[in-house]
C-alpha cells in the first residue's frame, strides 16, 4: 500500500525519531538516576534502634529482652523459632511502608529469630491483590501475616483465609474490621486527635476561629482521629468560646486539595481564623501554601502529624508549629515480639498489650506505639532516632534554627 | 499501522461536518486573536455553562465573583489547564494521553531533586526537567508512532512505569521541599497593578486594532467589532477584578499566554494544521503526502512537555514535590476539561482554548462546592453530573449547529 518514498521516510523517521527518544530517554534515565541515589538515605538505620523510649524495655516479652534494648549481637537473645511470616504492606506510593517499617520489621526478625524467613509483599493499593498475596504467602507456608490493610473492611476476608488455614493474623498500623484478627499493633488515631485538639485549644484562646481540615474521608484513621479532636474541641465550640469553620474533608489527603479547600475558608472567612487544624502533614502544606499567598503563613498555628521531612522543614521555618511522630521502629519491634510469640506458641506478657481495639465486634489486645509531639525545640529526637538525616533537614534551612548549625 | 483511524472516520460523520467550517475559518487572515470562537463557535456550549455555573455559585455563595475568590479559582486551574492543553494536542489526533498525569509527578520529582538536593538554581533546573518531560513524551511518541502501538496502551505503560520512577527519584522521604523564591514566584504572585493595566491596554489595542484594520481592508464587515468589543471589554473587567483585590495572578498571565502560544502553532503554523488533517483522517492525510508519524511524535514530545510545565507549576502550587504530586484526579480532570471545553475525544475537532474553558468548569465547579462547604460525597455526583451535563449540552448544541448550517456551509 505505501510507496516505496513513504516507506523511506518512514523508516528515516523511524531511525532518527527512536534515535532521538532513546537519546533523551537515556540522558534523562542518567540525570535521575544519580539523583535517585543520592536521595536515599540509610533508611531505618540499624544504629536507630537503641534509643528507642527506656520504658519499652519493661515490657517486652521474655524471649526478647537480652537482645531489645541494646543493639549487640544478633545472637544474643534470639530464639529457635523456625517458619515464615508474611508481612503484606498496602501501597508504594506511601513511602513509609517500604521504606521504613519493611526493613525495620526485617532487621527485628533478624534479629530476634534469625532463622525466620520474612515474605514482603506490596498490594499496588488494591485489596483484590493483597488477597492474592494473603493467599500466596499461606501457600508458601506463611505461619503469621502482618496485614497494612489496604482497606479496612475487606481485608476481613484475608482474616476469614489465614483463619481457615490456621494462620494468625496481626493489624499492623490500620484496622482490619474482623472479630478474629489476633492482635492490633499500631497508633491510636483517637489518642492522636486528642492530641491535636489539645494542643489546639493550648495555642488559642476565646473569641478565636478555627479552620479544620480533616484527612481523606476514604481512611478510617481519618475519621477515628477527627473524633479525637472534636472530644477535645467541642464543648468550646457549642460553648461559643471558639468557632468553628470549614471542617472539611481532604480527598487521598491531597496537599492540592487541600490548598484549594484552605483558599475557601479564608475567601469566605475573609481571613478572619486564628489556627488551623490540619489532619496530617500533606493537609498542613497544602494550607500553608494557601496561608502564604493570603499573608498569613506563619502568623497563625498549623498543626500536622507524621514529621515527614518537608513538615519538619516547614516547623523550623515557622510556617507549621508542630507535628504528631511515632517511631516506626519501635512499631516494628512490637510487631516482632508479638510475632515471635505466635511463632513459638508462648503468650505475651500480661503488660504487652496496652488497650483493646473493638473489630468487627470483638475486642482484640492492642499495642498503641506512644506519639510524641513534635516542634522546633525537640527536633534532635528524629534525628537521633535516624527518623530524618540531619543534612537533609538543614539543606536550605539558616543556621542557628532548631537543631541546625 | 493506522487501520484503528481508517475505520474510525468513515464511520463519524459528525467530525467530517464540523470541519467543514473550521476549514472556511482557516480562509480568513484577519483578526487572528478572535478567530478562535468566531469560525467554529465550539467553545460557546462551555460558555454557557460556565456562566451558568457562576450564577448558581454566586446566588449560593455571596464570595464566588468575589475578586478574592476569583484570584484563587484563577491560581486553582491553571495546573489542570495546563495538562489540558497537553491532552489537547493529542486528542486532536484522535490519540489519548494517560500518563500525564504521571509526568507531571516525575518532573516535579526532577526538580524537587535537581534543586533540593543539588543545589541547581532554578535556571538551570527548569530546563532539565522541561527537557525531560519532553524526552519521555518523545519516548512513548516514538512507540505511537513508529511502531503503531495504539497511544492508549503506550500511555497506559508509561502512566505505571513513569509513577514508578517518580517514587524511585523521591526515595524513602517522599517529599522533596522547594523553597526558591522565583519558583514560589510562578503560582505565588501578582502582577503590579500598573503593569497589569498597561498589558490590558495593550491587548485591547492589539484585538481592537487588528479587526478595525481588517475592516478597512474590506476583508471583514463591520459586524465582525462585535465579538472584539466584548473580549475588550472582558480583559479589561477582569484587570479591575483582580486588582480590586491581590491582583492579576502571575500564574494565570503565564497561563493565558501559553494558550495563546498553543492556539497559535495549532491554527496557525504547517504542523498545527496538520494536527487536525491527520486527527480528521489519518490516511487520507498519508495518502496527501503528510508525514503522519513525524506529527504523531511531535504531538507527544509537546504533551510531555506540556506536563513538565504542569510539574513546575505544581512544585510552585504547593512548595515541594511529593509522591501525591500529578496524582490523584488530575489526569482525569485534564481529560476532562479539555472534551467539556469541546475537544473532540475522536480528534480532528478542538481549540486549545478549551483547555481553559474546561479547567474553568471543573474548577469552578470544584471552588464553589468548596465555599458551601459541601461534603465530598456530594462534590463527587455534582462533579459528575456536571462533566455530563456539559458535554451533553455541547454534543446537542453541536448537532442543532450543523443540521442548520447544512444547506449555507461554512460561515466566517
Amino acid at each position: 500500500m505505501n510507496s516505496s518514498g513513504d516507506n523511506a521516510r518512514a523508516r528515516w523517521g523511524f531511525r532518527v525519531g527512536s534515535g532521538l527518544a532513546v537519546v533523551m530517554l537515556s540522558a534523562s534515565l542518567v540525570a535521575c538516576g544519580g539523583s535517585g541515589a543520592g536521595s536515599n538515605p540509610p533508611s531505618a538505620a540499624p544504629s536507630a534502634a537503641a534509643t528507642t523510649a527506656p520504658s519499652v524495655a519493661a515490657s517486652l516479652p521474655a524471649s526478647a529482652a537480652a537482645s531489645a534494648p541494646a543493639s549487640a549481637g544478633a545472637s544474643a537473645g534470639s530464639t529457635d523459632a523456625t517458619g515464615k511470616v508474611a508481612f503484606l504492606l498496602p501501597d508504594n506510593t506511601t513511602p513509609r511502608w517500604t521504606s521504613q517499617d519493611g526493613p525495620s520489621f526485617e532487621k527485628w526478625m533478624k534479629q530476634l529469630a534469625p532463622n525466620v524467613q520474612v515474605i514482603t509483599n506490596v498490594a499496588n493499593n488494591d485489596p483484590q491483590q493483597q488477597l492474592s498475596q494473603a493467599q500466596a504467602a499461606i501457600a508458601q507456608g506463611a505461619k503469621v501475616l502482618v496485614v497494612v490493610a489496604v482497606d479496612g473492611t475487606q481485608a476481613a476476608k484475608i482474616v476469614e483465609t489465614a483463619n481457615a488455614a490456621n494462620v494468625p493474623v496481626v493489624a499492623y498500623t490500620r484496622q482490619i474490621q474482623s472479630p478474629n484478627v489476633k492482635y492490633m499493633i499500631g497508633d491510636d488515631p483517637g489518642e492522636i486527635g486528642k492530641a491535636l485538639g489539645t494542643w489546639t485549644m493550648a495555642n488559642t484562646k476565646d473569641g478565636d476561629t478555627i479552620a479544620v481540615i480533616a484527612g481523606s474521608t476514604t481512611d478510617s484513621f481519618a475519621h477515628l482521629e477527627r473524633d479525637g479532636w472534636m472530644s477535645v474541641l467541642k464543648p468550646a465550640f457549642d460553648s461559643s468560646s471558639r468557632k468553628l469553620v470549614g471542617d472539611v474533608w481532604t480527598p487521598g489527603w491531597d496537599p492540592v486539595k487541600a490548598h484549594g479547600l484552605m483558599d475557601a475558608i479564608l475567601t469566605s472567612t475573609q481571613n478572619n481564623i486564628q489556627a488551623v487544624l490540619a489532619a496530617n502533614d500533606s493537609t498542613a502544606e497544602g494550607s500553608i501554601a494557601s496561608l502564604k499567598t493570603h499573608g498569613l503563613a506563619g502568623k497563625i498555628p498549623v498543626t500536622g502529624i507524621d514529621a515527614t521531612l518537608s513538615a519538619d522543614k516547614l516547623i523550623l521555618q515557622g510556617l507549621q508549629s508542630m507535628s504528631v511522630w511515632r517511631s516506626v521502629d519501635d512499631e516494628a519491634k512490637y510487631t516482632s515480639q508479638i510475632v515471635v510469640n505466635l511463632l513459638t506458641g508462648t503468650a505475651p506478657p500480661a503488660d504487652f498489650f496496652t488497650s483493646t481495639v473493638t473489630l468487627g465486634g470483638a475486642s482484640i489486645p492492642m499495642k498503641a506505639v506512644p506519639s510524641i509531639v513534635i516542634d522546633k525545640t525537640n527536633m534532635q529526637t528524629l534525628i537521633d532516632a535516624g527518623a530524618i538525616s540531619k543534612t537533609e533537614l538543614c539543606n536550605g534551612i539558616p543556621a542557628g534554627t532548631g537543631p541546625c548549625n | 499501522m493506522t487501520e484503528n483511524n481508517v475505520q474510525a472516520v468513515p464511520v463519524d460523520d459528525s467530525v467530517g461536518r464540523d470541519r467543514a467550517p473550521h476549514a472556511g475559518a482557516r480562509t480568513s487572515r484577519s483578526g487572528a486573536l478572535v478567530n478562535w470562537v468566531m469560525g467554529r463557535g465550539t467553545a460557546m456550549p462551555a460558555i454557557v455553562s460556565l456562566i451558568a455555573i457562576a450564577l448558581f455559585f454566586q446566588w449560593r455563595s455571596q464570595y464566588f465573583l468575589s475578586p478574592t475568590n476569583l484570584g484563587n479559582l484563577a491560581v486553582q486551574i491553571t495546573l489542570v489547564a495546563i495538562i489540558a492543553m497537553g491532552e489537547v494536542v493529542v486528542l486532536l489526533l484522535g490519540e489519548i494521553d494517560l500518563s500525564l498525569g504521571s509526568l507531571v509527578g516525575v518532573t516535579a520529582a526532577i526538580l524537587g531533586v535537581l534543586m533540593a538536593n543539588y543545589g541547581l538554581p532554578w535556571y538551570l533546573a527548569v530546563p532539565i526537567m522541561i527537557l525531560c518531560g519532553a524526552g519521555f513524551g518523545a519516548f512513548q511518541g516514538a512507540w505511537i508512532s513508529l511502531l503503531g502501538i495504539p497511544s492508549f496502551v503506550v500511555t497506559l505503560a508509561g502512566l505505571m512505569a513513569f509513577l514508578g520512577l517518580q517514587l524511585w527519584i523521591l526515595g524513602p522521604q517522599g517529599t522533596m521541599s522547594v523553597f526558591d523564591p522565583t519558583i514560589a514566584a510562578i503560582t505565588g504572585t501578582t502582577l503590579p497593578a500598573v503593569a497589569s493595566w498597561a498589558l490590558a491596554a495593550g491587548l485591547v489595542a492589539a484585538i481592537l486594532g487588528s479587526t478595525v484594520a481588517a475592516i478597512a481592508r474590506r476583508r471583514r464587515s463591520a459586524r465582525a467589532l462585535a465579538l472584539p468589543l466584548i473580549l475588550s471589554a472582558l480583559a479589561l473587567v477582569v484587570t479591575a477584578l483582580f486588582n480590586a483585590s491581590r491582583g492579576v495572578p502571575t500564574a494565570f498571565l503565564l497561563l493565558l499566554a501559553m494558550l495563546a502560544v498553543g492556539w497559535w502553532i495549532t491554527e496557525r503554523t504547517v504542523p498545527g494544521r496538520h494536527l487536525f488533517a491527520v486527527g480528521g483522517n489519518a490516511e487520507a492525510s498519508r495518502r496527501a503526502g503528510l508525514p503522519v508519524s513525524k506529527i504523531r511524535l511531535l504531538a507527544f514530545t509537546a504533551s510531555g512537555m506540556l506536563a513538565a510545565v504542569g510539574g513546575l507549576f505544581a512544585v510552585s502550587y504547593n512548595g515541594s514535590a511529593g509522591t501525591l504530586t500529578g496524582g490523584g484526579t488530575l489526569l482525569l480532570e485534564a481529560i476532562g476539561a479539555a472534551v467539556i471545553g469541546g475537544t473532540s475525544l475522536i480528534g480532528g475537532r478542538g481549540t486549545m482554548w478549551s483547555a481553559l474553558l474546561g479547567a474553568l468548569i471543573m474548577g469552578g465547579v470544584s471552588n464553589g462546592l468548596d465555599l458551601m462547604e459541601a461534603d465530598q460525597p456530594v462534590k463527587y455526583m455534582v462533579q459528575g453530573a456536571i462533566v455530563l451535563f456539559a458535554v451533553s449540552l455541547d454534543t446537542i448544541l453541536r448537532r442543532r449547529q450543523s443540521r442548520g448550517r447544512q444547506p449555507g456551509g461554512a460561515r466566517g
